[in-house]
């Protein structure tokens, strides 16, 4: 026998207690990992949509304000150091209920290529795309989401435009090749033009929500952009331009309220555990004050009683913290994964390594403060006293 | 030999003070067997916790094999116990989720013995108290005599020269109270212990060497 079969014995002691605080040890851990690692869903939404060579051009007081006229794209195309441009249309559609968003965009087939090059679309269903009068393409979490698969027909209702329904025929997949990309639903722009054909006196086809805009150099980014804002300033559609960078984290800046939320409410989960272990570690002490006076008795020193027993605290914590981190390890880098796709957001986590070495030190801290006031309480016991309780 | 010269022990309880022990002299020599009597609250405990290191006297001193214990500190305390005392209570005090070997083995964990030195310690003291076959048992498996013998063989393990038990035998019938009286007595007889027992059991006297009486802090020599 040695020391280390007394604490493990003392841990076998009570064994459902031992094993539910391991586990609201680990929970609330792999919690914390999840909440320190949130703002890397930022980061990696920015890193991942970021083109370093793309603008993005929309109407000057925001997207959803007003759009802007089609020929704009041409008058673009032609600048200086501009060497691509394509357009996407905010349909609006959805598919059953309102609550089912997903973005929906008509697309100009011809130019969509060049203009989206990283997402490299297979040049076969990309001609399908070009012929097929309604053909969409759709990432694959809007698929799984609605159930829906290649060779599919799907109606979509919008209320923007008309309240126009549209029936799709589904050709293909939107490639992967970020977090946007899964939930895109793309159609050629050809036939949203004729479905609106009917509104025409209100020029009802001549409309883009924005540009998409490829520059030669990321040195020139900065004299296109104050080209192509220059250009339509004194219009009756003024633009705003910036790169993809900025538009994506201005777009994502809106959720900084919720992820600090999200963040308080992860530290008071860990500050609520350290209450409850905190609790059950004193519970543990006291029932074995008796043993505790015993071993003083006996000889051993303060000192001991307090490793013997803070021991205890930090085997648990530290077992808990294990069991936090390695799954929230695995869990938070899925994207990585190839089962990525089934995942839905939490893909969008990238957990590094110092984050698993932070959660065993939350842990290891969670364990002190829990285990320190009992074990020290219990060293400091008067054994005449505690004696005189027991004997 | 065990001194206790002008022994007082004062606790104090709020305004009030209690003066458990008054005036204390006293001489054990080396290999006796003495009991402890008394009414309750007359200062057997106090008297036992002075003598065995666990509590330091208002005032006078105590000095044990002329090791004056007064002046030492709490961990200096401690190393001398756990070199020197046995302990024994009236109610076992056995670690439940230890085994009996590993319950007299504890005190070990003190020492610098070896693995195979510790075991060989532990059987030995196990054979001494008749549990040999009972090693692997824990406490809820074993009688309640069986676990006071556990606990005298934890307290012998160390091979300490003093042994002390708080009413040994006051959670026991007649027949395992008269075994562990036999054993201690035995302890005394054959390894030369000297054994200090606070006990109100009428029969221990047919078993120790001497009696010392306490009433109200205040010793009463009675002569037989
Ligand atoms: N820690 C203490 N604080 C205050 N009074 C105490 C303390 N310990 C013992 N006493 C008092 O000292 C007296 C002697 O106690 P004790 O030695 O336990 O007697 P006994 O063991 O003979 O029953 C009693 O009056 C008791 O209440
Ligand atoms: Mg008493």
């Amino acid at each position: 026998m040695s020391t280390w079969t007394l604490i493990r014995r003392n841990l076998g002691r009570n064994r459902a207690r031992t094993v539910l605080t391991t586990l609201a040890v680990a929970f609330s851990i792999f919690l914390v990992c999840a909440v320190i690692t949130l703002p890397s869903v930022r980061t990696s939404i920015l890193e991942r949509t970021m083109n370093a060579r793309r603008l993005v051009v929309h109407h000057k007081f925001g997207l959803g304000y007003d759009n802007l006229p089609v020929a704009y794209a041409q008058r673009v195309r032609n600048l200086p150091h501009v060497t691509a441009v394509t357009h996407l249309t905010w349909f609006g559609g959805i598919y059953s209920e309102a609550k089912d968003f997903f973005p929906n965009y008509a697309v100009d087939s011809e130019t969509i290529e060049e203009g989206l090059s990283e997402y490299q679309f297979d040049p076969v269903v990309l001609d399908q795309f070009k012929k097929i009068r309604n053909s969409a393409l759709v990432g694959v979490r809007t698929m799984e989401k609605f159930g829906w698969k290649i060779g599919d027909e799907v109606t979509l209702r919008n209320s923007v435009w008309f309240n126009l329904s549209l029936m799709f025929k589904i050709i293909g997949e939107v490639p992967n090749v970020n977090p946007m990309s899964a939930t895109l639903f793309l159609f050629p722009r050809q036939y949203f033009e004729e479905a609106l054909r009917p509104y025409e006196q209100f020029n009802a086809g001549g409309w883009i929500s924005m540009l998409m805009v490829m520059v030669d150099k990321p040195e020139n980014l900065k004299t296109v952009i104050t080209t192509i804002d220059e250009q339509f300033r004194n219009s009756s559609h003024p633009t705003l331009t910036a790169t993809q960078y900025e538009f994506t984290a201005n777009y994502l800046s809106s959720f900084d309220g919720i992820i600090q939320v999200v963040m308080l409410v992860g530290f008071l989960v860990v500050a609520s555990i350290v209450l409850i272990a905190a609790n059950t570690a004193a519970m543990s002490v006291r029932e074995r004050i008796g043993e505790v006076a015993v071993l003083k008795t006996i000889g051993f020193r303060r000192r001991t009683i307090f490793s013997l027993l803070l021991s205890e605290a930090l085997l648990i914590a530290v077992l808990g913290g294990l069991l936090g981190v390695i799954p929230a390890y695995v869990v938070l880098n899925a994207g990585k994964s190839s089962w990525s796709p089934f995942l839905g957001p939490l893909t969008l986590f990238l957990m590094p390594v110092s984050v698993m070495i932070q959660g065993i030190f939350i842990a290891l801290f969670v364990g002190i403060l829990a285990g320190v006031i009992p074990s020290r309480g219990a060293a400091r016991l008067n054994v005449a006293t505690a004696l005189r309780q027991i004997a | 030999m065990i001194t206790l010269q002008q022994v007082s022990r004062v606790y104090r309880r709020g305004a009030d003070e209690v003066h458990a022990l008054e005036q204390i002299n006293l001489a054990i020599p080396d290999g006796t067997f003495v009991a402890l009597m008394g009414p309750s609250g007359s200062g057997k405990s106090t008297l036992l916790s002075l003598i065995a290191g666990l509590d330091q006297p208002s005032s006078g001193n105590v000095a044990i094999n002329g090791q004056m214990l007064s002046g030492l500190s709490e961990d200096q305390l401690a190393a001398w116990r756990a070199a020197h005392v046995g302990f024994v209570f009236q109610f076992y005090n056995l670690i439940p989720v230890l085994s009996a070997a590993e319950n007299v083995e504890v005190p070990l964990l003190l020492t610098r013995l070896s693995k195979a030195a510790r075991r060989q310690h532990v059987e030995t003291a196990l054979q001494i108290v008749g549990l040999a076959d009972r090693q692997h048992h824990r406490p809820n498996q074993l009688s309640g005599g069986e676990q006071q013998r556990v606990a005298i063989a934890r307290a012998v393990v160390v091979d300490p020269d003093l042994l002390v038990a708080d009413e040994p035998t006051g959670d026991l019938d007649a027949k395992n109270a008269d075994d562990i009286l036999d054993l201690l007595r035995r302890l005394k007889n054959e390894f030369h212990k000297t054994i200090v027992m606070v006990t109100h059991d009428p029969r221990a006297e047919r078993y120790v060497d001497q009696t010392f009486h306490l009433d109200k802090g205040v010793l009463v020599k009675k002569e037989e």
